[in-house]
């Protein structure tokens, strides 16, 4: 397979970024993420409260550790805006079904404006691959 | 009439006209000019039939991009030329290829396609495809079932598929019935002779294989050998003009370009396929058939600074070896099975978030199609054919092509795939996973992506001489009576394929010379809209 690759801009290079892949973990951090994050020191105790509304979203909950996880090492991150987006993205997180459509309204603007991530060739959205990569720093209990 | 240059008497030929090649450029030109009772001349190297020895003449060296298709086979010398042999794809240029594009360096056309419309129109004819409409929603049956694309971003368009139309056995009969125009078979012009300061043509020289040697004097001249030929003949016409005839600023041979068919430049996972059923495969109207082609819209080329491109749907193929991993793909799915956990991590996680293949990822069973991606070749100065050091079999020097593909091509094909994929992703009715060879930033192309073979550009059109060699009437800058028709002249090709935008400048070439024919010479006449003449029957 491919290396993984995240770009938003449309700009004809992919430039590669790992600094901002640390903003990912950081911003996770800040959220309370923090315990096993990369680099990052433990903050509060909230971290299984947190990561259970977003692993709901998920039967399958390896796979979405997994693709989160190839995100982070790819190494490959564009323009990604990771503290701001982060935040605005978990912020509402309750769960059930009005989240999910607020999700997927989030997903449907960010195919229509380009936001999307190439993550081993595959065209993702932004949020899609944003909900892995804080799966994947979340701490298990 | 029709007749074998080599039994020919009269070795001193004159007419009016004088055109060198009958393949779909000569041919239509001719057959137009048919009736008009203007002495017409049509000089073909080839017979009726393929002849190993004339195609041999063909040959020449390649350099730079690998292209799977030579120089000798990838285009036909005989009667009907390249016709003989084409698949017949045909789709007019779009208005954005005819203008200058910022993000294009070297683009645009010194005309528009509003100038071109009526001769695309009267082509439609000579090339049994129809009206002359390409916009799939010219079908509403089925464009109603295909996805709702955002127009911003998407345009669907149709290839009309001509049968295909072979030149010189369809319109054969039109030539040899016609009371003013007289095709010469076996006569191979070798160069052209020119007044002291290469202003004017006198006469073209023939040779034949066996060594028999003529001249055609006339009043004007038109190259009509292809995308290459008319380039080399120009560089071989250098009696009085050292460095070729119409080169003076050294554009003869430069901006050659082509386009790129890219098979499985991505696969579209969709968890069905009716949504796109309507865009795969062919279908007819009116006994002509098509098929469909998504495009950019003029606003995401600008936006994302492509090259033009189409992407057409199909299912996986196992053509191109490069497309393994792909296949691979494809095997997987075929057999309920992901070919790598991560794809299979990839399509549970987005069935989980968008709702995609709801209740079927357990049974990992997506549809796989394909992307063929079409590309545009920008147009580079360094891309290029110029006279080798061989020789052929008439002792003329034979080519050697120089090209190259660049950054903007890949991005483009990148880019194109992408947008698929956002389209599928907003829509909800899939994802789309682009081949590994796109990912990797750096120039490197899988060794057997096609080109063409659309050869064009080598005599490209532009009102300035110093970057074309024609003017917008298709005359060679600086040589009053000499005239280039067909894909030599593009200085853009677009996506689509030669053929048409070939025909529709014969057709208008055809009203311009006959207008001139009419009129006191003048070095720049107004061309007229097509006549009733001009080609249809």
């Amino acid at each position: 397979m491919g290396r993984a690759m995240f770009n938003a801009s449309h700009a004809p290079d992919f430039a590669l970024r790992r600094a901002s892949i640390k903003a990912i973990a950081g911003a996770l951090c800040l959220l309370g993420f923090g315990r096993n994050s990369v680099g990052a020191a433990p903050i509060g105790s909230g971290d299984a409260r947190l990561r259970a509304p977003i692993a709901a979203l998920f039967r399958d909950e390896a796979a979405a550790c997994a693709v989160g996880r190839r995100c982070l090492a790819g190494l490959a991150v564009g323009e990604y805006g990771a503290l701001e987006r982060t935040r605005v993205l978990l912020a509402p997180i309750t769960g059930g079904a009005q989240f999910r459509e607020r999700l997927a309204r989030q997903r449907r603007r960010e195919f229509a404006r380009g936001d999307t991530a190439i993550v081993n060739g595959w065209v993702l959205a932004r949020s899609e691959t944003d909900l892995c990569v804080a799966l994947a720093l979340l701490p298990r209990d | 009439m029709i007749i074998d240059f080599r039994q020919a008497d009269r070795k001193e030929i004159d007419a009016t006209l004088c055109i060198v090649g009958a393949g779909a450029a000569g041919i239509t030109l001719g057959r137009a000019l048919a009736g008009s009772g203007i002495p017409v001349c049509i000089l073909e190297s080839g017979g009726l039939e393929y002849d190993e020895r004339i195609q041999e003449l063909y040959d020449g060296k390649d350099a730079g991009f690998h292209d799977i298709y030579d120089l000798k086979n990838s285009r036909l010398r005989y009667f009907g030329g390249s016709t003989n042999h084409w698949v017949g794809h045909c789709a007019p240029a779009t208005d954005l290829d005819f203008a200058p594009r910022p993000w294009v360096p070297y683009s645009g056309w010194p005309l528009t396609k509003a100038e071109l419309d009526p001769y695309y129109e009267a082509a439609q004819h000579l090339l049994e495809i129809g009206a002359y409409r390409y916009a799939l929603s010219d079908f509403p049956d089925r464009y109603a079932k295909i996805p709702p694309f955002d127009p911003n971003k998407i345009v669907t368009r149709v290839w009309r598929l001509s049968p295909p139309t072979r030149f010189g056995a369809k319109y054969r009969d039109d030539l040899a019935r016609a009371d003013n125009v007289r095709v010469y078979l076996h006569a191979n012009v070798v160069d052209f002779d020119t007044d002291a300061d290469a202003k004017r043509v006198t006469a073209a020289r023939l040779h034949t294989l066996d060594g028999e040697r003529a001249r055609v004097r006339a009043k004007y001249f038109v190259l009509a050998c292809g995308g290459i030929e008319n380039a080399r003949l120009l560089l071989l016409s250098n009696r009085h003009a050292p460095r070729g005839l119409g080169n003076a600023h050294d554009v003869v041979g430069r901006y050659y370009i082509d386009q790129l068919r890219v098979e499985n430049a991505a696969v579209a996972a969709v968890d069905n396929e009716q949504p796109l059923a309507m865009l795969e495969g062919d279908f007819h109207r009116d006994g002509v058939r098509f098929s469909s082609l998504l495009c950019p819209s003029e606003q995401a080329q600008r936006e994302r600074q492509t090259l033009n491109w189409a992407v057409e749907v199909s299912r996986l193929t196992d053509m191109h070896p490069w497309a393994v991993a792909l296949r691979n793909v494809r095997d997987a799915w075929r057999e309920g099975k992901w070919p790598d956990d991560f794809g299979k991590q990839v399509w549970a996680v987005i069935s989980d978030l968008d709702g995609v293949a709801t209740g079927m990822y357990r049974r990992l069973q997506p549809w796989p199609l394909s992307l063929l991606a079409r590309c545009e070749v920008a147009p580079d100065p360094e891309n290029r054919v110029v006279l080798s050091g061989e020789r052929d079999a008439l002792g003329q020097n034979k080519i050697e092509r120089r090209w190259r593909l660049g950054p903007r091509e890949k991005h483009t094909i990148r880019t194109a795939t992408r947008i698929i994929g956002e389209e599928l992703g907003r829509l909800g009715l899939g994802r789309v996973k682009l081949a590994d060879w796109l990912l990797a930033d750096d120039n490197r192309w899988p060794a057997d992506v096609i080109a063409g073979p659309h050869h064009s550009g080598t005599t490209r059109m532009a009102s300035d001489p110093r970057r074309g060699v024609v003017d917008a009437t298709c005359r060679v800058h600086g040589v009053e009576n000499l005239y280039v028709a067909g894909s030599s002249v593009f200085p853009a090709g677009g996506y689509t394929h030669p053929t048409l935008t070939v025909v529709a400048l014969a057709l208008r070439l055809a009203d311009h010379l006959r207008h001139r024919l009419e009129e006191p010479i003048t070095i720049k006449t107004p061309l007229r809209s097509p006549t009733s003449s001009a080609g249809v029957s």
